[in-house]
């Protein structure tokens, strides 16, 4: 097995490279300062370099998110996002952007951050914590290679994790964190019991006076009893917790689904305001034909908002576009041409777009910040 | 299915919450015939009162629900006043206000009681209470007496699903729920008389004795805070009454 790394300082590479299965050939994409191969099974590319590698035979480790456009162009077998912690020098907006596209056009994301595991797993499928728990993880890089469903290693993360929390409880007493991220891996795994050790975090919090716990913490309840089947002590709860006009809005558009009787659409609400994207996406999915407008219009924001663009897309050609929703949908193209590399090619939809709404041409500003901070990653 | 939104901004009713032991003598009978004159029920749990506190109670017809201990939870704050809360929240009222068997409102907040709690924008309010000193007349204002500049919170709004939790303490126990933090609230600049205070010396005397005795290494309150109860001068401001 022949590996492409696109690496970011981030991100410690030793640890993957450690775990990858049946390794052959292992090429860095360097900067043209950077020194030569350490040893004979690793050498070094430049990004002008990759024309001259057959494209199927490497898997990308892709720890740079910036490397995204020369990845999706080179076309490897497999891509691996191994998702570094944000620097604090990075472009805030530009890095979140392209850590979530990395993570959509990934076979398999993994992260070294329990914070960004948390995270990502909020938001998607196929994610993996690369702490305590290497053995795991390996085997299923090999499932993915094997074309086969990771929810089963997924899974095994979350008892694994649940169960370092719980010891850790057991050991500790209450505490507002360790009892936090147990009820986390207790919900994901759709275990009820989730809710006593959430109540156990809340107390805690509001004990020690952190009584900004409105939303993070009671809202969670919300969350679970949708998972437990209770819907209408979940709306009431979330009820609690919806203060802001943007909140009071969407509690008004759940006692008008409640009306007509559109449980999933509140479900799909709820998971959202918890920011559980990937619940919520699900709900929406599995609408499948009795997918009404609203439910494709709230499918389309998740989709957005986790970057999942090709969904995106597909879902705006499926359904009469407004000319907002025909904006977003050349909007969405542009940036798929560029993530791609083909720079002329975004350039043009976004000007013909741009024709409509003058808004667009902000994306003509991202391309600059891109190239600067590729240049930065590989030149 | 249930569709009441949680907050209600109009039709709300008032219910008042007291824990009582051997007020008879005291301030009781004045503050019931206070308080029925701007809330609608009163709820009460006597702690095991030995004189007439419990037939006090009873005169008055606002006083829908009152419970009688047999054996005092004094020891035990805690349970006391979770005790009480939930002996008030069985009935699901809409807002609740704790008062204690010597506190007044003043007449501008109680003027005022019912846009507080017809609204949906806040769960809590705090007030602004005032410890008189020696009488009815004047408000202590020294190093140690100085709740007044702050806001304490006594009226909430009840909301079923909420999470309501008391910390397990013994002593100096919150009077309402301390989960009541994490919602959103508004600091009044109403007032209250407290009047555990406005007795004369040698009551206070006796109450600087029952503080040091149940906490004499100042383990649940401040040392200094006791003895200050002794001072020979204090500083005191004389109350005046707002309208409107």
């Amino acid at each position: 097995m022949n590996y492409l790394v696109f690496g970011h300082a981030g991100f410690n590479h030793d640890r993957i490279l450690n775990i990858l299965p049946d390794k052959e050939e292992i090429i860095f994409i360097r900067r043209m300062d950077e020194k030569g191969a350490i040893d004979e099974n690793t050498r070094f590319l430049s990004l002008s370099e990759l024309v001259s590698l057959d494209s199927r035979k490497y898997t990308a480790i892709v720890s740079s998110p910036y490397g995204l456009q020369h990845v999706l162009a080179f076309q490897p077998l497999r891509i691996i996002a191994c998702i570094p912690s944000g620097s604090e020098l990075e472009n805030t907006t530009l890095w979140n952007k392209y850590i979530g596209l990395l993570a959509s056009y990934s076979d398999i994301v993994i992260t070294e951050s329990e914070r960004t595991y948390l995270e990502l797993t909020l938001e998607r499928d196929r994610v993996f914590l690369l702490r305590d728990s290497e053995e795991l993880v390996q085997r299923a890089i090999i499932s993915m290679f094997k074309g086969e469903m990771l929810q089963e290693w997924v899974t095994k993360q979350w008892e694994a994790r649940k169960q370092f929390y719980l010891t850790m409880h057991e050991q500790q007493g209450p505490h507002e964190t360790i009892c936090y991220l147990l009820a986390s891996y207790l919900y994901f795994l759709g275990d009820a019991s989730a809710k006593s050790y959430l109540g156990i975090s809340f107390e805690q919090m509001i004990q020690k006076e952190y009584s900004q716990c409105l939303n993070t913490h009671f809202r969670f309840f919300s969350a679970i009893e949708v998972k437990a089947g209770d819907l209408e002590k979940a709306i009431r709860t979330y009820e609690i917790t919806a203060i802001t006009h943007e909140e009071r809005k969407s509690i008004e558009n759940i006692r008008s689904w409640q009306e007509q009787g559109e449980w999933r659409l509140i479900q799909a609400e709820i998971f959202k305001a918890n920011d559980d994207y990937r619940a919520a996406i699900k709900v929406l999915e599995d609408m499948g034909a009795k997918n009404s407008l609203q439910a494709a219009t709230m499918r389309l924001q998740n989709y957005l908002h986790t970057f999942r663009w090709k969904d995106a897309l597909a879902l705006l050609d499926n359904y009469a576009l407004s000319d907002e929703n025909r904006i977003t949908a050349e909007v969405i193209r542009g940036n798929i041409h560029l993530i791609h590399n083909k720079h002329h090619l975004a350039i043009r939809t976004f000007l013909r777009a741009s024709v409509e709404d003058w808004n667009v041409l902000a994306n003509m500003n991202e391309i600059v910040a891109l190239e600067e901070a590729v240049k930065g990653e590989f030149h | 299915m249930n569709n009441i939104p949680v907050r209600k901004s109009t039709g709300n009713r008032l219910t008042a919450i007291m824990q009582v032991h051997n007020e008879a003598d005291r301030f009781l009978e004045d503050v019931l015939k206070d308080l029925s004159e701007f809330v609608d029920d009163i709820v009460i749990v006597d702690d095991a009162s030995t004189d007439d506190t419990v037939k006090l109670c009873r005169s008055f017809p606002k006083v829908k629900k009152l419970v009688v201990l047999q054996e005092s939870k004094f020891r035990r704050e805690w349970e006391l006043r979770e005790y009480l809360w939930h002996f008030a929240c069985s009935s699901e009222p809409d807002w609740l206000i704790s008062v204690d068997a010597d506190e007044f409102y003043e007449d501008k907040a109680k003027t005022h009681m019912r846009e507080l709690i017809n609204q949906d924008q806040y769960d809590w309010v705090g007030f602004r209470f005032f410890d008189f000193w020696g009488g009815p007349t004047h408000y202590r204002d020294d190093t140690h007496w100085g709740i007044h500049r702050r806001h304490t919170r006594t009226l909430v709004r009840y909301m079923p699903d909420y999470y309501y939790y008391y910390p397990p303490m013994d002593h100096h126990v919150p009077r309402l729920p301390l989960s009541y933090s994490a919602l959103p609230g508004f600091l009044a600049e109403l007032r209250v008389k407290h009047f555990g205070w406005a007795v004369s010396k040698e009551e206070r005397y006796r109450k600087y004795l029952r503080y040091m005795e149940r906490d004499p290494k100042g383990e649940w309150g401040s040392l200094d805070h006791y003895r200050s109860i002794l001072d020979e001068n204090p500083t005191l401001v004389a109350w005046k009454e707002e309208f409107q």
